[in-house]
């Protein structure tokens, strides 16, 4: 194993969470797509506090910060999922579309005065 | 660290109040510990000794803008106690939260250390989603607490990859080696330092919602509860832009090049689509969330002029815009509460339904255009000159050009609350939102007399 | 005690202002009135106080400062007030032309229900004109600058309660914001340059330039873009008739007396740096001169009562730019002290009218009040014959000296001008006559109701009046053999012009403007005095009703000639021009902004998927280009 394999690792990780989290419209897969990015960026530390010279625990605690944080993240987002999922029963991004600007065009406002 | 820890242990036992009888002492008890953390901050000035081994530092600028915070997160406390809001909030839980919220943007305005700058950027943000979605009955809370958890934890994930290249590329997590070792490697930044802090530019994009990642903050703003969407567009946007330049000014200035044109980029770009996106609008609510993302585009001009008087010139751009943008969502909960609803014609007649509310919302509309002799002119004036001086004409005259529009957008207010019929009988204001109202205009006000004051000290 | 003086003449009404705006509603309308033209009275009053005291004894200026403002490493600016000649005249024209209109206006206004309102706007409004003339620098002064802008935006959307915001109102705010635009760019890069915003700091540094210097060209380009958004100059003056929506009082005080002076104010109040630039200065004529006769051409053809003022207040200050452009600063001045009073006279007459018709501003349906209103028409005369420049009212003395300096100048320009010079006489006299004489062609009950206007309201005309009558005193010619006054009083500012004319010369073009004057009356008497035309038949002037001999061949020359081509082009560059061209670009840069804030309104979707695309999208961006460089 050498730093730039463990790189390697850590950006395809990252580029296939991008990918999920751009693509999936179900809100378990979208969590799980964050969750990867978040992981790809712990690999990189870990990684490099274990091969660069420097502040080495820095590192390593670091990626201990980030699990804890993102179980934390992690907790009150399904949180308010189950809440979603409790008021509408179905977990589909696409269907969040409430909050928007109003559909109807405001009148005049897109002619000139 | 004193500071940390009060509010975080704050946060619990105004939690723990809520198990007893203690229901009522939430907010006074909150309020008391908030103004002596205020106290702690004050007393704390020029002591510049790092803390928690050199994770955090409370220097001239960390100070001075724990102090706006505070205050700012005081108000919004404060507003909670009223008792013409709607039942159907959990007030002790939203105070708990708040408390834990702000306690993140005081680490964002006085990190030294990039893990302080994570965790105080998580620690802001993990309540608020929470709190975006505090009315659990509602469809549009909800909604808006998942956008909102979805786009921040998006931008999250390029924050923490970026920590990790930068902390690859440098070997450290401490905002003075890595200016060190960009100071000593000028020529061959590697492309993973590039990256890294270009990652970590958008992740701080995002929070103070500058375009193109500014897209969650209409659509949160409108359906999170107004006292949260205050909070938010104050206390986060303040945090936010704290630790923006905090960081950029002590951990990147040897990089300038490698950065600042992305900075102009964003700042024209939110710029245009803040202030031509709030032309449109007929609720104020988004009016203001547009207003606000306006306002990030001017704040990234500060960025753009790191040197002598810009720290002072963003803390006061940062005040006036905050206490104005405070002053214009009390009006929006006090009409809300007088039955009225989140559109611009609910303000009509405003002046005469209530003259000291039109007064104080009239004053924060000038503001925010920059009308002097008002606390937002000054804002403008420094941010605009230091901007100038740094040989950025052409950004500076598209700016002014833009709060030419916003001027466009900011007299609507104005002119439905004093040329438009009332929109209904006069009504009071609860004790709470007069006091809020009282200081905030009074900063707005008197902070014209301080940039005096604020220059010499930063 | 001086101090106090020049600290007061703002004060009083800024204190009128918060008394009538709190306890207007419990104090009464009339008793609102009295207070807030009191307070205006009462600054005069100090402002005279403090010429007896000070400027007797030859001392040229007073600096009272109140604070330091801002102090910034290379920049520090007092607030502080400057009372100097120039800005001495310019409070005595504020508070003296303001406190007759205020008075005017408790007489107007009585029947309004929002009198307190409009109190306290008018004397918010003197206060922020007062900061803006005794402002010693160039930050204070745009505090007053803004702060007209504002009170005039809301005193002409007084009588806008109901109805939508219009288009007109934005644009007036549109156009203003450009020129406000332009100024703040001046203030800029004159930090920038002198690192300082003083008056006596920057003309002095200033010096050290020398003439043409591209810096100083930049700034005073700059200062000339806000002076002629303020003073509606070409291309931005399109707001001011439209401003015409606002109370008669309002338009005889904001636009036409004061606050459209204020960029001629500050052209005069930066002479130093003007003088220093020729190619402003030859720009400053040309617009100034161009303005002038493309508004006169405009008033010629329009009908509404106040509509003719206003292009003819647009074509006057026009005249006052001219005047600066050729370096003529007092001169300048002159027209601004005497055009004060004849404007603000003709417009309450026009109120008068109006108030005596129940608020019908068409030309058509007037005529014949000269026996209803006989005092409005003995002063509307005084006023017409000043703006016409008949001796020896006001307006000869003030636009025969423009004419002499353009004359020196350039002869060219002064053939032109007197054709300017026509034009005002012949619409000025066509709207005279028009209203007062021939018979009256309003419906019966207009007619049973026509009355004259409350004693309220005629003193301060039968006041103004005199003003245009004597105004001009205060500034004979040089061949008259007395002091020219007020160009002796503002030497200390403005330097003192020399005059290169002979005897003769100035004679003769004293004549040639006279009898241009008298040449338009004429025109109009015969068209519109004997002859009883309404405008009405402009349109369809084909056939000629009477073959009388003489008068035919005179009359029929004089329309084919002169007066339809003349209307012809006055409704071309109205049609075309002015509505499609100019205004259309004005309306253009406007409209435009709501259309791109509807693109962006349209892009938020709701659909958080495309939120986190957009985020990604901007991710790529940033990192594509990052790799370029």
């Amino acid at each position: 194993m050498t730093l730039e394999r463990c790189l390697l690792l850590a950006f395809a990780l990252f580029a296939i969470g991008v990918y999920g989290a751009l693509t999936r419209r179900h809100l378990v897969g979208l969590l799980i797509s964050i969750e990867l990015m978040l992981n790809a960026a712990n690999i990189n530390l870990a990684a490099f506090a274990h091969f660069r010279p420097g502040d080495a625990t820095g590192g390593a605690t670091f990626a201990l910060f980030t699990i804890a944080v993102a179980a934390c993240e992690m907790a009150a987002a399904l949180s308010i999922v189950v809440a979603m999922y409790r008021r509408r029963r179905n977990l589909d991004l696409d269907k969040l579309r409430s909050l928007r600007e109003p559909i109807e065009a405001e009148p005049g406002a897109g002619k000139a005065p | 660290m004193s500071l940390y820890l009060i509010l975080s242990i704050l946060g619990a036992l105004v939690l723990l109040s809520s198990l007893g009888r203690g229901k009522r002492l939430v907010v006074p008890l909150a309020i008391a510990g908030l103004l002596g953390a205020l106290a702690v901050t004050g007393m704390g000035l020029g002591l510049d000794h790092p803390l928690l081994k050199g994770m955090a530092e409370f220097d001239r600028y960390a100070v001075l803008f724990s102090c706006l915070l505070l205050v700012l997160g005081t108000l919004v406390v404060l507003l909670l106690t009223n008792p013409n809001e709607r039942s159907d909030i959990p007030r002790v839980e939203m105070a708990a939260l708040l408390l834990f919220s702000l306690t993140g943007g005081i680490m964002m305005a006085s990190f030294a250390h990039l893990v302080m700058l994570f965790l105080g950027v998580e620690i802001l943000s993990i309540p608020l989603y929470i709190l975006a979605g505090a009315r659990k009955r509602e469809r549009a809370g909800n909604e808006a607490a998942l956008k909102y958890f979805i786009t921040g934890s998006f931008a999250t994930g390029f924050l923490l990859f970026g920590i990790a290249l930068i902390y690859g590329a440098t070997g450290s997590f401490s905002t003075r080696a890595i200016a060190a070792w960009a100071e000593a490697n000028p020529a061959v930044f590697t492309p993973m330092f590039h990256l890294g802090l270009l990652l970590m530019l958008v992740g701080l994009a995002f929070k103070i919602s500058a375009a193109p990642f500014h897209f969650w903050a209409p659509d949160v703003y409108e359906g999170s509860p107004s006292i949260v969407t205050s909070f938010m567009s104050t206390v986060v946007k303040v945090a936010a832009i704290a630790a923006f330049y905090r960081l950029f000014s002590e951990a990147f200035p040897a990089a300038a090049d490698a950065w600042s044109w992305v900075i102009a980029a964003v700042a024209a770009l939110t710029l245009a689509v803040g202030n031509l996106g709030a032309l449109a609008q007929r609720s104020f609510k988004r009016l203001m969330a547009y207003s606000g993302i306006s306002h990030a585009g001017f704040l990234l001009l500060a960025l753009l002029s790191v040197g002598p008087g810009s720290a002072g010139a963003l803390w006061i751009y940062a005040a006036a815009y905050s206490f104005a943008t405070l002053i214009a969502f009390v009006s929006l909960l006090a009409v809300e509460a007088a039955g009225g609803g989140e559109s611009l014609e609910a303000l009509s007649g405003l002046g005469r339904r209530n003259p000291f509310l039109g007064v104080c919302l009239t004053i924060s509309m000038l503001s925010l255009i920059g009308v002097p002799p008002l606390a937002g002119f000054f804002g403008k004036l420094f941010v605009f000159g230091n901007a100038v001086s740094q040989r950025h004409v052409v950004l500076v005259v598209f700016a002014v050009v833009m709060s030419a529009v916003g001027m466009a957008y900011y007299m609507r207010p104005i002119i439905q609350t004093w040329l438009r019929p009332p929109a209904g009988s006069p009504f009071q204001l609860s004790t709470s939102q007069a006091w809020v109202l009282g200081i905030a205009t009074a900063f707005v006000v008197l902070l014209a007399a301080a940039p005096v004051w604020v220059m010499r000290f930063l | 005690m001086k101090n106090l003086l020049v600290v007061l003449i703002p004060l009083l009404p800024l204190l009128g202002f918060a008394v009538s705006g709190l306890f207007g509603k419990r104090l009464g309308k009339s008793a609102t009135g009295l207070l807030a033209s009191g307070m205006v009275l009462l600054s005069f009053l100090c402002a005279a106080a403090l010429a007896m005291l000070h400027f007797r004894t030859g001392d040229s200026a007073i600096v009272v400062n109140l604070f330091s403002w801002i102090r910034m490493p290379g920049l520090s600016i007092p607030m502080g007030l400057l009372v100097d000649p120039l800005s001495l005249m310019m409070v005595f024209v504020v508070t003296g032309i303001g406190f007759l209109i205020h008075v005017y206006s408790i007489g107007y206004m009585h029947d309004d229900d929002g009198v307190a309102r409009f109190f306290s706007y008018l004397n918010l409004f003197t206060f922020f004109m007062l900061v803006l003339v005794l402002a010693d620098n160039f930050a204070v002064l745009f505090i007053g600058w803004e702060g007209v802008g504002l009170c005039s935006y809301l005193l002409i959307g007084f009588w806008f309660k109901n109805h939508a915001f219009n288009g007109a109102a934005v644009k007036a705010f549109v156009v203003n914001r450009i020129g406000d635009a332009g100024f703040l760019l001046g203030l800029f890069l004159m930090a920038m340059t002198f690192g300082s915003l003083s008056f006596a700091e920057v003309f002095s540094r200033a010096a050290s330039f020398g003439s043409g210097a591209p810096a100083i060209t930049l700034i005073t380009l700059f200062l000339f873009i806000g002076a002629s958004g303020k003073s509606a100059q070409i291309p931005l003056y399109t707001w001011l008739p439209d401003a015409m929506a606002g109370p008669t009082p309002v338009s005889a005080l904001i636009h036409a007396a004061t606050m459209v002076t204020a960029g001629v104010y500050l052209v005069i109040r930066s002479n130093a740096l003007y003088a220093l630039a020729p190619l402003t200065m030859a720009i400053i004529a040309a617009v100034g001169l161009a303005t002038a006769i493309w508004a006169g051409l405009i008033a010629l053809s329009q009908r509404d009562i106040k509509k003719v003022l206003a292009y003819s207040t647009v074509s006057q200050l026009g005249f006052m730019f001219l005047a600066l452009g050729m370096g003529a600063w007092s001169t300048g001045f002159f027209h601004v002290f005497t055009h004060a009073f004849f404007k603000a006279l003709l417009f309450l007459g026009a109120g008068s009218v109006i108030h005596a018709l129940s608020g019908e501003q068409d030309i058509r349906r007037m005529g014949g009040l000269r026996k209803a209103l006989p005092v409005t028409y003995a002063t509307m005369l005084a006023g017409t014959l000043a703006i016409a420049g008949i001796p020896p009212f006001a307006g000869f003395f003030s636009k025969d000296e423009i004419f002499a300096k353009v004359f020196e100048h350039a002869p060219a320009l002064w053939a032109i001008a007197l054709a300017g010079a026509f034009v005002t006489s012949f619409y000025m006299f066509r709207l005279f006559f028009l209203v007062f004489h021939g018979e009256f062609r309003g419906d019966a009950t207009a007619k049973h109701h026509l009355h004259e206007s409350p004693k309220v309201m005629t003193a301060p005309l039968v006041v103004l009046a005199l003003g245009a009558l004597g105004a001009g005193f205060a500034g004979l010619p040089e061949i008259f053999g007395a002091p020219h006054w007020i160009s002796d009083f503002l030497a200390p500012v403005t330097g003192r012009g020399e005059s290169h004319l002979s005897h003769a010369t100035e004679w003769m073009l004293m004549g040639a403007s006279v009898a241009t004057g008298l040449l338009a009356l004429l025109f109009a008497w015969v068209r519109y005095g004997v002859k009883g035309r309404v405008p009405a038949e402009d349109a369809s002037v084909t056939g000629v009703a009477r073959w009388s001999l003489g008068k035919f061949f005179i009359d029929e020359l004089y329309d084919r000639a002169i007066v339809k081509p003349l209307f012809r082009f006055s409704a071309w560059i109205h049609d075309v021009l002015d509505r499609r061209g100019l205004d259309g670009a004005v309306g253009a840069i406007a409209g435009i902004s709501p259309w791109l804030g509807q693109q962006v309104r349209l892009l938020q979707t709701g659909n958080t998927a495309f939120y986190l695309f957009a985020m990604a999208l901007g991710v790529f961006l940033i990192l594509f280009v990052a790799t370029l460089r």
